[in-house]
């Protein structure tokens, strides 16, 4: 019976392969092979799909559909389970050694995986490439390799070798000037003076470990004004323990170490040995702005309008950051660190106009600037914890929420000019429901936590990445303390949150699958929606279900699926996908004229969107058809992993 | 040459040649009797899901266009192991029904040879039973049109997941034997249940397939409840038929 497959139903099997990586790489000769040689097996929940038990491996398994999970039952073992979801392969590397499994693979819901034979995975191997080598190499090399293109195309499109992802080692040019520490001050002045340099480092005496540096602007401050005995040692009037980076860190690195720390000078140092000096000089011919300078100019803010200027200067570097492929984690810090700063300064400047009252208060930032995510749109998001007397009566704390209420309608409004536009939720300090004390915040949490309806759980989403940010920060700690003790123990609202965040599934493929039917923007994807929050969301439940109380997506996933005793290089993968998509975010939300930078070409043309809020709206937006073949296989690869976060989220919040 | 003369009679265009008439002797001397299916276990199994398109609903006098099938042995689903075909028409159906199965007019003129399509769909069927949905439409559209191009129906043994399901599983009416039974649900209700996704909806062999998966689902169901062969499943489905007709 030598019948031909149904063309039909083997382009619906190739149709379906290939959503998923490699076989969307595949040629077509070579994929409508392999599904004619597949079988689609069903596998109810619970059963056993691959044990170590069935001996040496002679079948591929593709996950159709459904949840498999891989467990070492093994009693020594203490590794997690694995989550596979759809699209994923297993037991690769044991059918490829010619041996049985480790793991033991069950169906964790009803399961339909394609088959393979071993003569059919033989076949495949040596008929494709793309197959073979996604076979060969682990999936997490994928995306590394893919992260050093994206660099190696930014770098390429900057004028110059230089960015500010290049290592500190690419900057220094001499060996630096050393002196001992016993060397008398004039002999080093002397010396500078001669070499005309601006710094000396001073190291022990010996040895070449560095343990203090002098600088030009010290002479006047600490030799000349205080009179200080020309012939004492130069230890004396140096500073000790200047700050150091090795010299694989990056020029970003030094760069946001000297505007946080308001140095000029870094040293390199390769395990304690110096290497050279990084002055803020060095760094300021790279480029128009330099961090430093943004940040004395936040320093000196008096107003207003100097404010909204220095928060110009913020976007226009960060903007200028994104197009010299910094990585999105780096700059996220940045931009977050350089916030801050802002915020700081606009308290310190409402204080004067509407001083607070005279107790324990601090601002709390909230959403992503309580994640330390901010990218370069964004919104306030903020409220007000104060301490009032243990002995305060209700008049009382009324009269403080009015004093605090005035205060914080200052700032915003500050903040406001300063180019952060007022929450549209109202979700501020000025609001009276944000502006409490440390009891009625507890009240309030519980409260949300006890009955976690749709509008509580959305406060929750946004609240709990509480963070402090200028004032009594002691107030907030206690406040972070007390969710991490109780949050563990609150099941029905973990659950609910868990239920909330599995609403929204990342996409499967970009081509079939991207595009939800109702979209109002055909060919493009929603970043935000379907990209970061599944990371974002999954990382709080994780972090409230296990007492973290770090609030950054990256440290929440670290640290709680470390604590679930998930493999590290699991965990990061999920980080690396979740970078990868902020920084197309970042990419996107680009707004300068500048079309050299690889991904501009993937921004949507917000301007022509015929919509109330466009930017807003189309920020988070990219074409899918405009990504290059290389980001737009990462970024599979991210909603993948994204997706695989969630069946776990699934997994432990079931309810 | 009585016989031709009968056949002719029934309305097939053109008597079968030597080659054929023996092809068709071997498929009807491979029909299984019901105790040859009671001694195959389900994990041993082979069954044919299939689906058919026709020129419309009226199961006797619309025209059979278009066959499609894969073949399910145990709980897996043999994609290479599947088969479609159009056959070819001598009148073209509407365009209301062309939109529902989208073969095109051209499609159908230049479809397979009837006689040739419904030999090679019944050697590929070999002895197992057929599997549809609502499958006495499928199956008298078959026997129809075998009637009228074999001269002879060619009854096969045929199990329908209509009834099958229902009988396994409990739906939103409540327990299997007390539920209160009508039409049942149709197919679409089924595959959204179990997330079975159909790549072309009408299309007949992108249905068998569909028909496939479910099949699989039920056979692992009805080995949980203890219906452990094929003459059992099928028993299983006939006992709900009649409790529904009742």
């Amino acid at each position: 019976m030598a019948v031909q497959p149904s063309p039909t139903i083997l382009a619906a099997t190739v149709a379906e392969l290939r959503i998923h990586a490699p076989f969307d790489q595949m040629t077509e000769s070579a994929i409508s092979r392999l599904a004619a040689n597949l079988t689609l097996r069903y596998f109810a929940e619970g059963s056993v799909i691959r044990s170590p038990e069935d001996g040496v491996v002679s079948t591929l398994s593709i996950l159709q559909r459904g949840q498999v999970l891989g467990v070492n039952l093994s009693p020594s073992s203490s590794e997690r389970p694995l989550t596979l979801v759809e699209g994923e392969m297993f037991p690769i590397g044991a059918l490829i050694s010619k041996r049985a499994t480790v793991l033991t693979f069950s169906a964790a819901t009803d399961v339909f995986c394609y088959e393979l034979s071993e003569s059919g995975f033989a076949e495949l191997m040596e008929a494709s490439p793309e197959f073979r080598n996604f076979a060969t190499a682990r999936l997490a090399h994928m995306l590394d390799l893919s992260r050093q293109h994206i660099q190696s195309v930014f770098s390429r499109n900057v004028s110059g070798a230089q960015t500010m992802a290049s290592p500190l080692r690419s900057l220094i040019k001499r060996s630096p000037v050393t002196v001992t520490a016993a060397t008398p001050i004039c002999q080093v002045l002397a010396m500078m003076q001669g070499l005309k340099i601006g710094s000396v480092i001073v190291v022990g005496d010996s040895s070449t470990i560095p343990c203090g540096i002098f600088t030009e602007r010290d002479v006047l401050a600490r030799v000349a004004l205080p009179q200080v005995d020309q012939s004492a040692p130069i230890s004396k009037v140096m500073t000790v323990d200047p700050v150091a980076l090795p010299s694989t860190a990056t020029v970003f690195e030094a760069a946001k170490l000297m505007a946080e720390r308001r140095f000029r000078h870094v040293l390199v140092t390769d395990e304690g040995q110096l290497v050279g000096l990084v002055s803020e000089r060095d760094l300021f011919k790279m480029q128009r702005l330099s961090l430093g300078e943004i940040a004395k100019s936040i320093d000196r803010c008096a107003d207003g309008v100097s404010l909204a200027k220095a928060a110009d200067d913020v976007r226009q570097m960060a903007e200028a950051l994104v197009g010299q492929g910094v990585a999105a984690e780096q700059l996220t810090q940045f931009v977050t660190t350089m916030n801050d700063a802002i915020v700081g300064k606009a308290i310190e400047l409402a204080a004067i106009e509407s001083p607070p009252p005279d107790i324990n208060w601090c601002w709390i930032g909230l959403g992503s600037e309580g994640r330390m995510e901010q990218t370069l749109v964004t919104d306030q998001d903020n409220a007000l914890v104060f301490a009032p007397a243990v002995s305060a009566g209700s008049t009382e704390i009324e009269a403080l929420r009015a004093g605090f209420l005035a205060f914080a309608t200052v700032a915003n409004r500050l903040l406001d000019q300063a180019g952060f536009p007022f929450c549209r939720g109202d979700i501020m300090a000025k609001n009276p429901r944000w502006c409490l004390t440390q009891s009625e915040w507890r009240n309030l949490f519980e409260a949300w936590m006890r009955s976690p309806s749709s509008p509580a759980l959305l406060n929750a989403a946004i609240f709990f990445d509480f963070r402090a940010l200028h004032g009594k920060s002691e107030l907030v700690t206690e406040l972070r303390d007390w969710l991490r003790s109780v949050a563990p123990t609150q099941k029905l609202f973990l659950y609910q949150m868990a239920a909330n965040a599995l609403q929204v599934r990342p996409p499967l493929g970009l081509v079939r699958d991207f595009v939800d039917a109702d979209d109002a923007y055909p060919g493009t994807i929603d970043l935000k929606k379907f990209g970061t929050r599944p990371f974002i969301d999954a990382a709080r439940i994780f972090a409230l279900a296990n007492e973290v109380s770090a609030t950054n997506t990256a440290d929440r996933l670290r640290q709680a699926m470390r604590k679930m005793r998930v493999g590290d290089d699991e965990i990061s993968a999920y980080i690396d996908s979740f970078h990868f998509v902020q920084l197309l975010r970042l990419r996107s939300n680009q707004r300068t004229a500048d079309t050299d930078i690889a991904g501009r070409s993937a921004l949507v043309a917000a301007q022509t969107e015929p919509d109330t809020e466009p930017n807003v709206h189309m920020a988070n937006r990219i074409r899918t058809d405009a990504l290059n073949d290389l980001d737009r296989r990462i970024l599979k690869e991210a909603l993948r992993q994204a997706r695989k976060l969630q069946a776990r989220v699934e997994m432990d919040f079931q309810a | 040459m009585a016989m031709e003369w009968l056949r002719h009679l029934f309305g097939n265009p053109v008597p079968l040649d030597d080659l054929q008439r023996s092809r068709l002797r071997a498929i009807e001397s491979n029909i299984p009797l019901p105790s040859d299916l009671s001694g195959i276990s389900l994990t041993q199994a082979r069954w044919v899901a299939a689906d058919v398109e026709s020129s419309g609903l009226d199961v006797w006098n619309d025209q059979l266009i278009a066959i499609g099938a894969v073949v399910v042995t145990g709980t897996n689903v043999q994609l290479g192991e599947s088969h479609e075909v159009v056959l070819k028409q001598t009148r073209i159906s509407s365009q209301d029904n062309i939109l529902i199965h989208r073969i095109s007019g051209r499609d159908q003129q230049s479809g397979e040879d009837p006689v040739e399509a419904l030999l090679t769909f019944l050697e590929f069927v070999g002895n197992s039973p057929l599997v549809g949905y609502h499958a006495n439409f499928d199956r008298i559209m078959l026997e129809r049109a075998c009637k009228k191009y074999l001269g002879t129906p060619v009854e096969k043994v045929w199990l329908d997941l209509a009834a099958l399901a229902p009988a396994l599983v409990d739906t939103e009416h409540g327990s299997a034997k007390t539920r209160a039974v009508g039409r049942g649900h149709p197919l679409d209700w089924w595959l959204e249940r179990y997330r079975i996704e159909v790549s072309a909806r009408h299309n007949a062999a992108a249905d068998a397939l569909g028909t496939a998966q479910l099949l699989v689902i039920l056979l692992s169901t009805a080995e949980k409840q203890g219906v452990a062969n094929v003459e059992a499943v099928l028993e299983c489905a006939k006992d709900y038929e009649w409790l529904r007709r009742r």
